[in-house]
């Protein structure tokens, strides 16, 4: 039983760090507290909604232009709020209350066009493949593990595409030049960056990866308007338990959630998984706010 | 009588990661001079001075502060001549004086000590703790409340403890606060006419003001002063905050001469009755040669030439070279 | 203009002429939507209850003021505060089965206690780790509330709140006299935030807005005096749930969840941050806006969606172009 819990912790976890590390990208380069963020991954959902349902397009097809979709939006936000503060600049409250501002807007509008109830993407019993269970004993009743095939692709592309991100940021040309932005924005101007550009860059990606995030879970269990800030809270602080200096930390932080969550279902009841986000967020708070990998800045 | 120490440092050690900060510091302020350090950028100056407030964690070292104390107890061996050596209220060593006091098998048993200097080990404590000691600072570039008015800000300097504090609004006198400040020697010592504590604060605001001149500007909002006015009014704040070690960071950057000149006859009148100590980091070398202080040179961390005059420092060649970089 | 006149003599002040303009902007929309309604006048209850309401949000949105106005701190949590305190009041009077005033004190107590869960680990933190802290917190509240559902009765709330007894001498029970009661646990949170507005702990707040570590050279304990706000801010909202369960008689935690939050916090960014009058303006500008919407024959399934809308983008304006609110002092920089 454990087995198979954890199983579903881990690919719960893949899911909540690929959010996560889109988030830490976003927040780790520009240093906004980018709380619409859980907009941006709610309205994918609604995005492929509304191509696929609505407008009948095929599968494979909607899932790619709502990534493109909420890839825009994403942008959009950097271009309409967040830049023309960050020219004026404007201090971080003020970031973050146009940030709560921008949530606003999207959820509602959402919450407008399409109602508050949830919405299926895709209706009927999920297919399921069996696996044997190597750890199980002779007489347990679990010998296998029990996937169904949304789980193996939430699994398989958040791991894929966690992969390839990490790669890029960390061997690309591309990748050490957001790097240099996370240490020093300005600085980068004068070695011929373009901080205009590559901020809408970093947003375009992260929010893609908040889509697609949000698409995975969406094609399983279907959405409401209001699950963003939940999946945020969990993104937010997986980004700071994992280690707010590194991008790896968010994946890390992600994967410690997914279990996290499997194992209060586990031992209490599905009802109670908002709390242990909580606690561990003030256990880390309390004993090492630093994160697990830390990484000590000097103060100027 | 040897100089009363105010401040001593040994053996402070700071590194960030990989680099190493600071190294094995080792320094000693007396009471009523004017020190200052200087060397290249990044030697670890304003680092040394976010040590010794408390304003980061040392990873070695000491860091020592001699706090002046009025009245109290003591309970120690008589040395001579009614001096008694022992330990004090915060459980550092302590020397004083005893006045009116019977002395009984070489301990104090009762009596008030005056002029008691009390050694308090401020390595480990916190920001607010050290300042409420004595130990007064600025900070690089200007940071004066922008939104408050000049007076405001000094009369901000003030602390206020007991009172600062959501339950105390409630309680609408403050008649023993303001009595406590009375009988503190200060420049409102004899002061008769003050009505409530504000009116108390804002008398003293007015003298502190006026000693850095600028008396005229008090009114104005913090924002609307010009970078030397500024300056002028966080030396004016550390005067009201009554600190007994002031540490300036840069006290000059940036400020035309006219001001520079004034700092440094304040600089001098702050010291004058001998029961203030002046620490700065600076560059500016006409400054420091107009004050004829001891200087530190601290060069990658380390201090190899602790308190000397200016000349002498000036006469090695390696630091000449250095600074005529800068 | 020095604000920080300590002097505590002066009983009547300017400031207090505020108190008026709720019932004056009532009154006017009262008098507005009568005499350009189809129905003519209506029933005097309506709009005694809005004002009832804007009281309350006052009250809350002093509450927000106090620990995001003046001191600098985010908090996305008082939704969660403003139900804690309601629940409370329910254990209070129909549990307990003790008076209002006790009852009410058992809330603030028990708000400022659990604000400490909040506080103590993450306030000495970055502020983006507090204002982390506080919006999991709120989350944690509403997840509480729903799903206990055995002491909180979960999504079907708890009906029958019984209305307050005053010292045995006094029980409210028309709309007018809820008015009465909502304004005299106003003016005590207003007295007290004036004074705290012109005090030297004010002062201080004020000042660790402004720039922290400066106020920490100068021998303040930022931490303790920020534990302080957010308790004493959590005990404000008390009043406003104590009012709101007992006027309602009926609460449930929909009510109480992050839109909340978000709502109260929508009062000084929008009405003004860090100072008096801000809070008045903005709690009548979020609560007359629906009831314009209404007026104006918006269906009520769309026009609680478009008023956070409009919420959301006069936020997005405001920060841009003036971020000290309409009527405030603070611009968050």
């Amino acid at each position: 039983m454990l087995i198979q819990l954890l199983v579903n912790g881990l690919i719960a976890g893949s899911v909540y760090a690929l959010v996560a590390l889109g988030f830490s990208l976003i927040y780790r380069s520009t240093k906004i507290f980018h709380i619409a963020h859980a907009c941006v991954y709610t309205s994918a959902a609604y995005f492929l909604y509304l191509f696929h349902i609505q407008f009948h397009v095929g599968l494979v097809v909607s899932i790619v232009l709502s990534l493109i979709c909420t890839g825009i939006l994403g942008i959009l936000m950097e271009i309409t709020v967040y830049h023309p503060l960050f020219k004026e600049e404007a201090s971080s409250s003020v970031m973050l209350i146009s940030s709560i501002g921008i949530m606003t807007i999207v959820v509602n509008t959402i919450a407008m066009l399409w109602g508050n109830e949830t919405k299926i993407i895709v209706s009927g019993i999920s297919e399921v493949k069996k696996f044997n269970n190597p750890f199980a004993g002779a007489e347990s009743p679990f010998q296998e593990i029990i996937l169904t095939v949304p789980q193996l692709y939430q699994f398989g592309i958040s791991i894929l595409t966690i992969l390839l991100v990490l790669v890029v940021l960390k061997y690309s040309k591309f990748g050490k030049k957001v790097n240099a932005i996370c240490d020093n924005d300005r600085l980068v101007e004068i070695f011929g960056i373009s901080l205009t550009r590559y901020r809408i860059m970093i947003f375009f990606i992260g929010s893609l990866m908040a889509g697609l995030g949000s698409v995975l879970f969406a094609v399983d269990v279907g959405m409401d308007p209001y699950v963003g800030m939940p999946i945020l809270l969990i993104a937010a602080v997986a980004v700071i338990v994992g280690g707010v200096g590194y991008f790896f930390g968010a994946v890390l932080g992600g994967f410690l959630m997914g279990f996290a969550k499997a194992l209060v279902v586990w031992k209490m009841s599905a009802k109670w998984e908002n709390m242990i986000v909580f606690i561990l967020l003030i256990l880390f708070l309390l004993l090492r706010p630093e994160g697990i990998l830390s990484r000590k800045k000097r103060k100027a | 009588m040897t100089k009363q120490h105010i401040l001593t440092v040994k053996k402070l050690s700071k590194s960030f990661g990989k680099a190493k900060v600071l190294d094995n510091i080792k320094l000693s302020l007396g009471l009523g001079d004017i020190y200052a350090i200087i060397g290249p950028n990044g030697a670890g100056k304003t680092t040394l001075f976010n040590l010794v407030t408390g304003v980061i964690e040392k990873d070695q070292g000491i860091v020592t502060y001699f706090k002046n104390v009025n009245g109290g107890g003591v309970r120690g061996r008589v040395v001579s001549g009614g001096v008694v050596r022992g330990r004090g209220v915060s459980g550092g060593g302590v020397n004083g004086r005893v006045v009116n006091g019977r002395v009984v098998n070489g301990r104090v048993v009762s009596g008030r000590v005056v002029e008691r200097v009390e050694k308090v080990d401020i390595t480990n404590k916190r920001a607010y703790e050290i300042a409420r000691l004595g130990i007064g600072r600025t900070f690089q570039g200007n940071r004066v409340f922008s939104n408050m008015t000049v007076m405001e800000n000094v009369m901000f300097a003030r602390q206020l403890v007991e009172i600062e504090n959501p339950v105390s609004i409630i309680k609408s006198t403050h008649k023993k606060l303001l009595n406590t400040f009375k009988n503190k020697s200060g420049p409102l010592a004899d002061e008769k006419e003050v009505k409530n504590l504000e009116d108390f604060l804002r008398k003293e605001a007015e003298y502190w003001l006026d000693f850095v001149g600028l008396k005229e500007l008090a009114d104005n909002k913090a924002e609307e002063l010009s970078y030397g006015q500024q300056k002028l009014l966080s030396i004016a704040r550390l005067l009201m905050a009554d600190s007994r070690l002031l540490l300036f960071d840069e006290p000059t950057a940036g400020v035309n001469p006219k001001y520079s000149s004034r700092i440094a006859e304040i600089f001098k009148k702050i010291v004058e009755q001998g029961d203030k100590t002046i620490l700065f980091i600076e560059h500016d070398m006409k400054f420091i040669k107009k004050l004829h202080c001891k200087c530190l040179y601290l060069e990658d961390g380390k201090c190899p030439w602790p308190f000397f005059e200016l000349e002498v420092i000036m006469k090695n060649p390696d630091i000449r070279r250095k600074f005529m970089g800068m | 203009m020095s604000q920080l006149l300590l002097n505590t003599k002066k009983i009547y002040n300017w400031k207090y002429s505020l108190l008026f303009l709720p019932l004056l902007v009532t009154f006017l929309f009262y008098l507005f939507t009568s005499l350009f309604s189809a129905s003519g006048f209506g029933s005097i209850n309506y709009p005694l209850h809005m004002l009832v309401m804007i009281n309350i949000y006052i009250i809350l949105g002093f509450s927000i003021n106090l620990v995001t106005g003046y001191t600098g701190l985010l908090s996305l949590g008082h939704g969660a505060f403003y139900g804690i305190s309601a629940y409370i009041m329910v254990l209070g009077l129909m549990v307990l089965k003790v008076p209002f005033f006790l009852a009410l004190i058992l809330a603030i107590v028990f708000n400022m206690a659990i604000s400490l869960l909040v506080s103590l680990p993450s306030i000495r933190l970055k502020h983006d780790y507090f204002i982390l802290a506080v919006i999991a917190f709120q989350m944690v509240i509403f997840t509480i509330l729903y799903n206990w559902t055995s002491v909180t009765r979960g999504p079907y709330g708890i009906p029958g709140i019984p209305r307050p007894d005053i010292f045995g001498l006094w029980h409210v029970d028309e709309t007018w006299e809820y008015v009465v009661l909502s304004y005299i646990l106003l003016i005590i949170v207003f007295v007290y935030f004036a004074k705290v507005d012109s005090s030297s702990f004010g002062r201080v707040i004020k000042g660790i807005r402004d720039d922290e570590l400066v106020v920490s050279s100068m021998g303040r304990n930022v931490n303790l005096m920020k534990a302080y706000v957010f308790a004493v801010s959590a005990g404000i909202a008390a009043f406003a749930g104590a009012l709101f369960a007992t006027s309602a008689t009926y609460i449930d935690p929909t009510s109480f969840g992050l839109d909340e939050s978000i709502f109260i916090i929508m009062i000084i960014f929008i009405g003004g941050s860090g100072n008096l009058k801000g809070v008045f303006w903005g709690a009548l500008f979020v609560e007359l806006l629906p009831e314009i919407l209404r007026f104006l024959q918006m269906p009520d399934a769309v026009a609680a969606n478009l008023r956070q809308i409009i919420f959301g983008l006069i936020i997005i304006i405001l920060m841009r172009f003036k971020p000290t609110g309409f009527a405030g002092d603070y611009d968050y920089d």
